[in-house]
């Protein structure tokens, strides 16, 4: 039951959304520069605008890669809820919300809550990285999601620059998805530089 | 209310403080860091406090700029707990901590 309610709302919000294909430079939120080597497809809500960008190769209940750029101090990770994985009466999602000056270990609570909406977070691993040329945070997670009990790996890099938040996140099922698409999805963030 | 209530029973419950301490500290609001350095020291002080106490202890005393005792505190997680998910950052920290 709870598969089919997921499987009705993705429909429903698919309904509403354009999908593009992406490859070759992306800027994102004006401000952020990647070069995908491998085509993404990116999902777009017309009726948000959300700080990040949304991409995924299977679908959006499969995989993702978000890519945050330019989120500025007392702004939300999130304009809207993000309902499709939301079981049935559930309370509704609580935002974090980027303040410039977090330490690192902070932006990972920050997108630990995040993903907490979903279901049950574990963060797996923290290590200090360079993340579109800035000194960041890289973090892996696993989330056992409530929705459609399925269990994802999730890695995230994150850096604040001039005190706004720079962040992508990619997370898929870890069976299979995971190992198959990481690579696809660290090759973006890899080439990930401030535009400017 | 839940930490108060189990504090009232136990005073000294390490897990508790530690808990209760990890709670002022990802909360972050107004007054909560010296609530959570007063929870997470005296989890620390307690016998046997869940490893983590040290990294929370660690986090909030490098947040107050009090560098000796955060080096102390990431010093004795990372010994409790060498392999501990978040110890790649924590050395990084505490290599900043110690320079």
């Amino acid at each position: 039951m709870k598969r089919l309610f997921a499987l009705l709302l993705a429909a429903l919000l698919a309904a509403c959304t354009t999908i593009a294909k992406v490859e070759g430079d992306q800027v994102v939120n004006d401000k952020l520069v990647v070069k995908v080597p491998a085509a993404w497809n990116k999902v777009t809500d017309p009726w948000e605008h959300e700080p990040y960008d949304i991409w995924t190769q299977e679908g959006i209940p499969l995989d993702h890669l978000r890519l945050w750029a330019g989120v500025q101090s007392g702004q939300p990770l999130v304009a809207k809820p993000t309902v499709l994985f939301r079981a049935p009466g559930e309370k509704d999602p609580r935002y974090p919300t980027f303040v410039s000056g977090l330490p690192p270990d902070k932006l990972v609570s920050l997108f630990e809550a995040l993903y907490a909406n979903e279901g049950e977070v574990k963060i797996t691993r923290v290590d200090p990285t360079v993340f579109a040329g800035e000194k960041g945070v890289r973090f892996e997670f696993t989330l056992a999601r409530r929705a459609d009990d399925l269990v994802l790996k999730g890695v995230g890099w994150a850096a604040e620059h001039h005190h706004e938040l720079y962040a992508a996140t990619f997370a898929a099922p870890r069976l299979t998805f995971f190992s198959k698409l990481l690579p696809m999805a660290e090759a973006v963030v890899k080439t990930a530089h401030i535009k400017g | 209310m839940l930490f108060d209530r189990l504090l009232a029973r136990k005073p000294a419950d390490p897990e508790v403080l530690y808990a209760r301490g990890e709670v002022y500290r990802l909360r972050g609001d107004k007054d909560d860091l010296p609530r959570a350095l007063d929870d997470l020291s005296r989890a620390a002080g307690a016998q046997k406090p869940p490893a983590e106490t040290f990294r929370s202890l660690g986090l909030v005393q490098r947040q107050l700029g009090n560098a000796q005792a955060a080096a102390e505190a990431f010093d004795r997680y990372l010994a409790l707990d060498p392999h501990a998910p978040d110890a790649g950052l924590l050395r990084s920290y505490l290599s900043d901590l110690k320079s």
